[in-house]
């Protein structure tokens, strides 16, 4: 074996070690064969019928009628945007706090094991739980929100924050990103010791200022965590639905509705599972489309990482 | 401005930073604390109170008189564990074999995994539910055990086959030359190098089962069987939510996992860090 | 030394996995019911789902259960308990699996959902040989079973649990202050009522607005007493954007605009609504008997009282809904049907039906238990003065086909909250919210001729 292996983490030639590898892996697909792929597979059949839970023995296939009237419904521009704005918006801001809690977090103080347990609890408590604590933490009348900014002199009246379109999206983020900043903490954190000290060192003996070492040694040693971290996090958060279904249920007037939280209540208000599948269907060729271009953008692929 | 205002100034900024990530964290978890330790009466008037006019421990009395919490505690106790450590053994194999392996097909398996992720909730139940039936597994605790497995496994295997590509393959060949066969070089050289990393894709895998609601209410039917999110959820009525009661199940809720971090948070951040390993 | 013990550690935890999944898994299966119909002195077990899961019902249902079990020797009933916001997706993933409880509780807007897709067994059969088919009150056997269940699908699927309906709960005290006459009202008095309680300055609304997770409901109560309680013509056009209910509807949806409710309310449900009106925030609530528990808890005993819902100001009658809570069906999948009867049968006779209302506020459909001075009394003499009135109509259905669950969970909501936020006027919500019943009625009819189109009906005493 040379050098050149070792460095790279070295993964083996293809010898005739196929079998091994295929052992070791074979658990994890069979249950994601038989768990996963079979509800896959079932998405994409329903998507091109007509299946209506209600006339199941009614179902035939349909073509693109499903799709056709997804792109007819007169929500769908509007609870795509809101997808959008509430996934781009989440992980950003998830991002960037929890990059900045890494930060804070890095040099060791006293105290700090004590710090990190607690920091990470919200990461401990179910969506659902969240998403009512935050809809009553913003309740004009009763809620702690409203009652102290009014103490504080800040507002002069109520505020309805889940009662006006842009505040309520603004809400519901914010309680997702409450929920979120501690995985970005400890994926960072984690990412961020891993760097070995002797690189810091030189580089402090070349003069470099903290800015420039964050972005020539931090930033690029912890390039693969982030981007799996990312990557990761949009899709779940582009697939969760729980927490908005709690605090606005879509509303108002479908203003904080995203693909997830719309198709779980159309799903079982309509009962019409051709068309969910349909909708099921589109929103796992985007994420798809979207993973690669997120790794052809990061250059992920080639980094050996994928 | 010398060498050390400027140190200064950055631990007083960080310390700034750091409490405000507290205060933000601690705020919503203040707030259950104090309602639960509330009367309903006070609970449900206009005047917001930042204490209990008049503390009681009625709420968390009546949860464990009137519900079976302390069962719901074991079911969740035992489904989390057993498919945190499936997932862990699922992960290990797995992300052993793709850290350590050239093979055809190694991206698809890859991307298998991210697309398994994709998949909307709502999609998978009814498909499941069907499997569950074949396998006579409906109102069962296997049921969740196996579902949560499923749920986790893919992040949790591609994040350890990262801390496996970060041990050098010449530990492991050393071990070898020193006449170990291939299982002792796992479990004698390589996993207390894992260790850490082991705790904390345990970590990932603890929280997502231990949080998982939807899943739980509905592969779930026996009020026996049932797990700690399903019992809070109980607490939301069709005409009311008794928030005293709620309240006071997340703060008992709380007790295990704070525990729990405790104890293993060290070796998650440790864990996390296992690049820094040299030769 | 520390690696090894890392390693031992290691070695254990994946031992105790095994262990875990399979200790856990035995335990459970044990627990879990239905067990097979073996030996004679083995009873059968049946399961049977509350879907509405409180602590009061729970308390009912054990009472019930017990009795029943005690007279029963050879069944035993699994209770098992959803929370009611996830009851119905529950029941539909049950149902499309084979998988439903033996006896399933279901709401009157899932009946078409539930016999469509074929998941409930027919009951006439049954009730033929019910010693108490004859109990019953003449509403619950000319409307409740005959008129929107045999009469639209040829058999009766669902026995109601108990009656439902509304009536205005409303602060005394506020009403007095400010002048407000509620005994024979109608709905312009009762729009002008929500402005006169309102008062800023005490943090006083007039009214508990339901903008969220069904707000179209309340105002559908205005809407049918502008439409004669129709709701389609002949020809299954929908009448709900009248010119009268376009005014109404817009005076509503002003109280909202104008500030007699908080701007929050928006966002209520049930819940909020409720918890504004005992609270002291709002002086009005439109609301369904159940409700009273709550007053009772949180509120002083005369500084309240349930008025009788508003008069139509066209033609003077009462338009209510009245509907039942939540029925008792048998499941197809059922292996125990005829256990599954025996148990529908004590749930639906005076005895259970009396405990059962008691506990949660309900009004009977068993003419014995209604004979009890319990549901003429206190804050229930409300409803029951309301069944004295000779001018008391019942709504009739949106519908009885599949999409009204769309145009109630997602699509009405929406429109109305439009409105709210003043994006569109009240004709253009109605026209729409019109529209979409009409096109799906006329299709119904097409697929179904023989099906009456929904009427009101007649619910006075004598009918009771």
């Amino acid at each position: 074996m040379s050098i050149e292996n070792y460095k790279q983490g070295g993964a083996r030639r293809p010898r005739n070690r196929n079998r091994e590898a295929f052992f070791l892996l074979l658990p994890t697909i069979l249950l994601l064969a038989v768990f996963i792929a079979y509800p896959l597979v079932n998405t994409v059949m329903l998507a091109f019928q007509d299946y209506k839970l209600t006339d199941v023995a009614g179902a035939h296939f349909n073509g693109l009628e499903n799709f056709k009237a997804i792109v007819a419904d007169p929500y769908f521009p509007q609870i795509l945007k809101n997808s959008f704005l509430f996934t781009f918006c989440t992980v950003t801001l998830q991002f960037l706090l929890g990059l900045v809690l890494a930060l804070a977090l890095n040099k060791p103080f006293r105290g700090r094991n004590l710090y990190q347990s607690v920091i990470f609890l919200p990461w401990s408590i179910s969506a659902l739980v969240i998403g009512f604590t935050f809809r009553w933490l913003f309740n004009a009348e009763f809620g702690p929100v409203n009652d102290l900014l009014l103490r504080l002199g800040v507002l002069e009246e109520r505020v309805s924050f889940l009662g006006d379109g842009t505040l309520a999206m603004a809400c519901v983020i914010l309680a997702m990103v409450w929920y979120g900043v501690p995985f970005f903490g400890i994926m960072l954190t984690a990412a961020f010791q891993s760097i070995p000290t002797d690189l810091y060192e030189a580089a402090d003996i070349d003069g470099s200022g903290a800015i420039r070492k964050f972005f020539y040694i931090t930033l690029p040693h912890a390039k693969p965590t982030i981007i799996l971290t990312l990557l990761l996090r949009t899709i779940w958060v582009f697939n969760s639905a729980d927490l908005i279904y709690v605090m606005t249920n879509g509303g108002p007037s479908n203003a904080t509705h995203t693909l997830a939280s719309y198709m779980f209540t159309k799903a079982y208000s309509t009962l019409n599972f051709g068309q969910t599948g349909a909708l099921g269907v589109l929103f796992m060729v985007g994420l798809v489309l979207y993973a690669f271009a997120f790794m052809k953008v990061t250059n992920y692929d080639g980094s050996g990482g994928f | 401005m010398n060498r050390k205002q400027k140190r200064l100034i950055v631990g007083l900024v960080r310390f700034l930073i750091l409490t405000l990530f507290l205060l933000a964290v601690l705020a919503p978890l203040y707030w259950l604390l104090v309602t639960s330790f509330k009367t309903s009466g006070e609970i449900n008037s206009l005047q917001v109170t930042y204490w209990p006019q008049q503390v009681t421990l009625e709420n968390y009395q009546k949860l464990f008189q009137v519900t079976n919490f302390g069962t719901y505690m074991k079911n969740s106790l035992i489904v989390t564990f057993s498919s945190s450590l499936l997932v862990l053994a699922f992960s290990l194999c797995g992300g052993y074999a793709l850290a350590r392996y050239q093979f055809r097909g190694k991206k698809a398996v890859l991307i298998a995994f991210l697309v398994s992720q994709m998949i909307p909730t709502i999609l998978l139940f009814i498909p499941m539910f069907l499997i569950f039936g074949k396998l006579n597994l409906i109102n069962t605790l296997q049921s969740l055990v196996i579902l949560y497995t499923v749920f986790n496994t893919p992040f949790c295997l591609i994040t350890l086959r990262g801390f496996f590509e970060r041990i050098p393959v010449s530990l492991e060949e050393a071990a070898l030359v020193d006449g170990c066969n291939k299982l002792q070089a796992m479990t004698k050289i390589i996993m207390p190098v894992l260790f850490p990393g082991i705790v904390a894709t345990f970590v990932f895998a603890f929280t997502g089962a231990w949080n998982e609601l939807l899943a739980g209410i509905m592969f779930i039917n026996s009020n026996s069987l049932k797990t700690i999110p399903v019992a809070i959820n109980a607490f939301i009525g069709k005409y009311s939510i008794d928030w005293g009661q709620m309240s006071a199940a997340c703060i008992i809720a709380l007790i295990p996992t704070t525990i729990f971090f405790a104890v293993v948070q060290r070796y998650i951040v440790q864990g996390l860090t296992q690049g820094a390993v040299k030769e | 030394m520390k690696k090894r013990l890392f390693s031992i550690t290691l070695a254990g935890m994946m031992a105790l996995s095994l262990l875990a999944g399979c200790g856990g898994g035995s335990s459970s299966q044990a627990e879990s019911g239905s067990a097979p119909e073996g030996s004679s002195t083995e009873p059968v077990t049946i399961r049977f789902m509350d879907n509405m899961a409180s602590e009061v019902r729970d308390r009912a249902y054990a009472e019930i259960i017990a009795n029943f079990e005690a007279a029963n020797p050879d069944i035993k009933i699994e209770y098992e308990t959803v929370p009611w916001d996830q009851s119905h997706s529950k029941l539909v993933t049950l149902g499309s699996t084979g998988t439903m409880p033996d006896v399933v509780q279901v709401h009157p807007t899932w009946i078409s959902e539930f016999v469509n897709a074929g998941w409930l067994v027919g009951l006439d059969s049954y009730m033929e040989n019910y010693e108490y088919k004859d109990g019953f009150t003449e509403y619950a056997q000319n409307v409740l079973f005959d008129e929107t269940q045999r009469d639209v699908y040829g058999d009766l699927y669902v026995v109601p649990d108990a009656i439902l309906t509304n009536g205005i709960f409303i602060r005394t005290d506020w009403a007095e202050e400010a002048g407000v006459d509620y005994t024979d009202w109608t709905w312009s008095e009762f729009l002008d009522a929500a402005h006169k309680m309102t008062d800023p300055e005490q943090n006083r609304y007039g009214i508990s607005f339901r903008g969220a997770r069904s707000a179209y409901h309340q105002a559908m109560f205005l809407l049918y007493a502008q439409t004669g309680g129709r709701i389609y013509d002949e020809e299954g056009n929908c009448l709900i954007n009248s010119l009268e209910c376009v005014e109404i509807f817009d005076q509503y949806i002003n109280l909202y605009k104008e500030g007699c409710t908080p701007q929050d309310a928006i966002n209520w449900g049930f819940s909020e609504m409720c918890s504004a009106f005992t609270s002291g925030l709002t002086g009005m609530l439109n609301q369904t008997c159940e409700v009273i528990d709550m007053c009772n808890q949180s509120l002083e005993d005369d500084q309240w009282t349930v008025a009788m819902l508003p008069k139509s100001d066209l033609d003077g009658k009462i338009y209510n809904e009245i509907s039942f809570s939540n029925g008792y069906a048998i499941a197809q999948n059922s292996e125990h049907k005829d256990a599954a009867w025996r148990f529908i049968e004590y749930l639906s006779s005076p005895e259970a039906a009396s405990i059962y209302c008691k506990t949660n506020l309900l009004i009977p459909i068993q003419k014995e238990a209604l004979e009890d001075e319990f549901f003429t009394t206190g804050k229930m003499a409300g409803y029951a003065e309301m069944f004295k009135q000779d001018n008391l109509m019942a709504w009739p259905e949106l519908g009885y086909f599949p999409e009204v669950g769309e145009f109630r969970e997602t699509f009405a909501d929406a429109e109305v909250q439009k409105c709210m936020q003043g994006q569109q006027t009240a004709q253009e919500t109605l026209d729409k919210l019109a529209e979409f019943l009409t096109t799906y009625q006329k299709q119904y009819m097409q697929e179904n001729p023989d099906v009456p189109v929904p009427m009101p009906k007649v619910a006075t005493s004598s009918a009771l």
